[in-house]
């Protein structure tokens, strides 16, 4: 299980990118509705003991068994608006991939539980058609109960924006343990598969666990492969329908069947690196570019020699340590707080250890720093006093305290389970891999047989003392070692730093409102710029250039009055009209980088205009259905002047290309040159790259968005999408 | 008589070579930037008056004051003359601080009047201190609530202005109207009221002034 972390955060001033849709609220709705139509039924069906294959019983459980889909419906439904949806491309890529991958583990798993004799997979095969009523029954049978029910509620609504929150492995996380607890009530009503695994058995278990591999193949096919919801659904079903015509192969050829989907889930992660990291790769979302992840950390599979895991390891046990006092605080002032409330002076308390608990978020926060290497930004400050008046409310209302306390709790949850699950991980790979060595030392065990043995009963009866064993569990240890520990470390990092960034850092709100904060500095100091801009070409223009003619002329009525060559005078004269001529230009010029007039018919008019005064062959294609607010029209005019005349000025280019399109949301400009490249966010005034940061100052202001491809050498591509923002 | 020009607009640079040229001055330095300026001084000798503009790259903040500053620590007698676009009072101090002698400080709209420029070009070359009327105006601003100003009559006030420009007597006499006499008279009672020494050249009266209106 690898994955490859996209973070999102607070984009920097000179990026902005448009902030994640908020997506838990419609996430919370969604896993309520699906409970209620789901765990309801199954309820009812569990109390009356019925069988669920027959009569009533089956259409009730049929409906209940459909929750996710019917949910995501549901939800749709509820907000039409809503436009994550995870779409299917033409491709034959991912159907092959959606039956392979599905299809596979358990046709491997019987072919090796049946090697010796093959035949009987296909009697199996057989007679489980026939039972369902032939290879249509059975293709139907295996699409409905699962893929359709299922897919539209996991892969449809809830994986496309799971991963737009949190990235890959939280997602594969959080759908592969909400997916297990949705099928719970499985394992009690009568007649379904999961009734004759049993909730703890070694199939059970296994169960639970296969969920997580499969989830992240889930993911694989439907978003990297772009088969969307439908590849979801056929590899659901080719998974359905395999594990159904295969012969059942026990415990063992459960374990063997787990294993491969891991191996699976592995090697379709290898090819999921190989694709980001090959330049092909197409940005799915507009603003793909410009956020920039800020450490995107990859797991490795065989991660136990790098730093990352060990730093991981360190941190699970620092938080452990930490976890119960920060445990104790919480709830016992919660505690006292809440009691005394009702006598008087328990809210004094917690408003006191509540803001108070901002400290235990910096000690959270650093330490996330120092070995996660996830830098949380710091919640805004308390609010001044004057903004809140009364200590109660001022600290009652403090909001990034009480997330404090809900990290605290959850934290120390997460810091036991996990820790402990990653320490007895790390104890049980590191005795298998040396089992050979410290067995001997073990006292000798009589079997049931009457036979002794020396070494680790791992079945009743069953010891490891043979060479084969041996070398087997010194294999197993080194798995658990080198792959399945540092894999549950890094998962529960991930966890750790998710909760971090959920509850340390600002809130989403907080963090709007600090974007906007930047946004409008970035607007102040940027207007300042241009106006400086203005006064210091004002100051060398057209002020210069009337200082030059009220000197020549000052000059020729001298020389008149002194008698000079009046041929000299009218050559004066002369060069002092041209000088005026071209104070004038200079003097329009300049109007036009206030509002330029041709503005007034339209952006498309405008940059014609422009275009057709540059020193260079320039395309310009602008599909304008609607015309832009007069506010998106300058700044989208101003963005394109700004990058031509870096086109010109800079990158000394002789082909330019503008393209002007819209979208329902806004606007989108993309500028090519053929130039010398090499465009950047300088921070430097005397050149023109630093136009480009103003011009990005100016885009934030509107929430707008920039990005800039420029290597050396050119070409430069720069991306623009300026947000309508709700103004038409 | 050998000007330097340190200008960074070209026109506005040949346009004054050419004026000046065509009065039988020799321009032998005309430059785009202090550093230029400073080169050119080296290679070439200190120009009898070096005209500065105040604003030219790489900042186009305060280059030329600088400049200007630099080449009289250098070189204590040569004239100089701070052509700026706006009134600044914030350098005079510098400028006019130890030596005033053969300083000057004129707005860019004086080249109109092609005979007052040259005039005032002159005066720095024969060591005295040029102001621009509207510099003294912002001075005697800026100096405004300073005890002594508040006494003086409009008419003192005028010759105060005069002075501060670097006129003689006879020639504020000339521009207010007024007979020598009234003139002496009006300069004694200012320099009574601020409680000046009575300077007898011009340019020591100047000093005074400036010594006066920057506290």
């Amino acid at each position: 299980m690898s994955s490859e972390l996209i973070r999102r955060e607070l984009p920097p001033t000179d990026a902005i990118g448009t902030s994640a849709p908020s997506t838990r609220s419609p996430l919370a709705r969604f896993a309520l509705v699906c409970l209620l139509i789901s765990w309801v039924p199954f309820a009812v069906l569990g109390f009356s003991d019925a069988d669920v294959n027959r009569g009533v019983a089956a259409i009730v459980f049929a409906l209940a068994a459909s929750g996710p889909s019917l949910s995501a419906f549901v939800m749709w439904r509820i907000n039409r608006r809503d436009r994550i949806r995870s779409r299917a491309s033409a491709s034959a890529v991912w159907p092959i991939a959606a039956v392979a991958l599905g299809a596979a583990p358990s046709v491997l798993t019987a072919l090796a539980s049946h090697a010796a004799d093959p035949t009987s997979i296909s009697a199996h095969a057989a007679s489980v058609v026939a039972g369902v009523g032939g290879p249509l029954g059975a293709a139907a049978y295996t699409l409905i109960s699962g893929p359709l029910s299922e897919e539209f509620g996991w892969r449809g609504y809830l994986q496309p924006r799971l991963r737009l929150r949190l990235g890959h492995m939280a997602t594969v996380l959080i759908i592969g343990a909400g997916w297990g607890l949705w099928h719970l009530p499985l394992f009690f009503l009568n007649g379904t598969g999961q009734q004759t695994m049993g909730l703890v058995s070694v199939q059970g278990l296994l169960f639970f666990v296969s969920l997580f591999p499969l989830s992240y193949t889930f993911l694989f096919v439907s978003e990297s492969l772009r088969g969307g919801v439908w590849a979801a659904i056929l590899l659901h079903a080719s998974w359905n329908l395999a594990d159904a015509l295969m012969p059942p192969s026990g415990n063992l050829g459960a374990l063997l069947q787990t294993t491969l989907m891991f191996v699976a889930a592995a090697g379709v992660a290898w090819r999921w690196r190989q694709q980001s990291t090959s330049p092909t790769r197409g940005g799915k979302m507009p603003t793909a570019d410009s956020s920039v992840p800020l450490k995107a950390q990859r797991y490795r599979l065989v991660a136990i020699a790098t730093k990352h895991h060990w730093r991981g390891f360190g941190y699970q046990w620092m938080v452990l340590l930490l976890a119960p006092f920060g445990f104790v605080y919480a709830v016992v002032s919660f505690a006292i707080g809440s009691a005394l409330a009702l006598v008087g002076g328990g809210l004094f308390v917690l408003a006191t250890t509540v803001p108070a608990a901002r400290a235990w978020g910096a000690v959270h926060r650093s330490l996330q720093r120092l070995m996660l290497i996830e830098s949380i930004p710091a919640p805004p400050p308390r609010k001044p006093r004057r903004v809140h008046r009364g200590y109660l409310r001022r600290g009652l209302g403090d909001a990034p305290g009480w997330r404090v306390y809900g990290y605290l709790v959850v934290s120390f949850f997460l810091s036991v389970v996990g820790g402990a699950i990653s320490i007895a991980l790390f104890v049980v790979g590191l005795g298998l891999f040396t089992h050979w060595y410290w067995s001997r030392f073990l006292p000798a065990q009589q079997a049931h047989d009457g036979s002794w043995h020396v070494g680790v009963q791992y079945a009743p009866g069953r010891f490891i003392d043979t060479p084969p064993l041996q070398l087997a569990a010194a294999a197993a240890g080194l798995l658990v070692l080198v792959v399945i520990w540092p894999a549950i470390v890094h998962a529960t990092c991930r966890m750790h730093a998710s909760l971090g960034r959920t509850c340390l850092g600002p809130s989403g709100s907080e963090q709007r409102v600090l974007a906007v904060e930047a946004s409008r500095w970035a607007t102040v100091e940027n207007s300042d710029r241009r106006l400086r801009r203005l006064e210091r070409d004002l100051h060398d223009g057209p002020q210069a250039q009337l200082v030059t003619v009220a000197l020549k002329l000052g000059d020729a009525v001298d020389r008149l009055e002194r008698g000079d060559d009046p041929a000299t005078v009218a050559g004066l004269l002369k060069s002092t009209r041209t000088v005026a001529q071209d104070t004038l230009v200079g003097v329009r010029g300049l109007a036009r980088g206030i509002h330029p007039p041709a503005l007034d018919f339209g952006l498309d008019a405008a940059v014609c205009s422009l275009a057709a005064g540059l020193q260079l062959h320039s395309e310009v294609r602008i599909d304008l259905p609607d015309r832009p607010g007069p506010a998106i029209e300058s700044i989208a005019y101003y963005s394109i002047a700004e990058l031509a005349a870096n086109a010109v000025k800079h990158a000394k280019a002789t082909r330019l290309s503008i393209v002007v399109g819209q979208d329902t949301d806004g606007l989108s400009i993309r500028v090519e040159d053929d130039g010398r490249g090499g465009a950047a966010f300088d921070d430097s005034t005397s050149t023109g790259s630093g136009g480009l940061r103003g011009l990005a100052g100016r885009l934030a202001g509107v929430d707008g968005t920039i990005s800039v491809m420029s290597p050396a050498g050119g070409p430069t591509r720069v991306q623009i999408y300026i947000p309508n923002g709700g103004r038409a | 008589m050998k000007i330097g020009i340190a200008e960074d607009v070209a026109i506005l640079r040949d346009a004054l070579a050419e004026a000046l040229t065509a009065r039988g001055f020799d321009v032998c330095i005309a430059v785009g930037d202090a550093d230029a300026l400073r080169k050119e001084i080296e290679h070439q000798g200190v120009p009898d008056v070096t005209i500065i503009d105040v604003r030219m790259p790489p900042t186009n903040s305060d280059e030329g004051v600088r400049a200007a500053i630099e080449l009289r620590q250098r070189h204590p007698g040569a004239g100089v003359l701070i052509f700026s676009q706006y009134v600044e009072t914030s350098h005079a101090h510098q400028l006019f601080g130890s030596n005033a002698a053969g300083v000057g400080y004129l707005l860019k709209d004086r080249v109109g009047d092609v005979r007052e420029f040259i005039s005032a070009i002159e005066r720095i070359a024969n060591g005295e201190t040029v102001l621009d009327p509207d510099v003294v105006s912002a001075l005697i601003r800026v100096a405004g609530g300073r005890f002594g100003l508040e006494t003086l009559t409009p008419r003192e006030r005028d010759v105060l202005a005069l002075m501060a420009e670097g006129h003689s007597n006879t020639s504020i006499a000339a521009k207010v109207s007024l007979s020598i006499g009234g003139i002496e008279k009006n300069i004694a009672s200012v320099f009574t009221k601020l409680g000046l020494e009575q300077s007898n050249t011009t340019h020591q009266r100047v000093l005074a002034v400036l010594r006066y209106l920057q506290g």
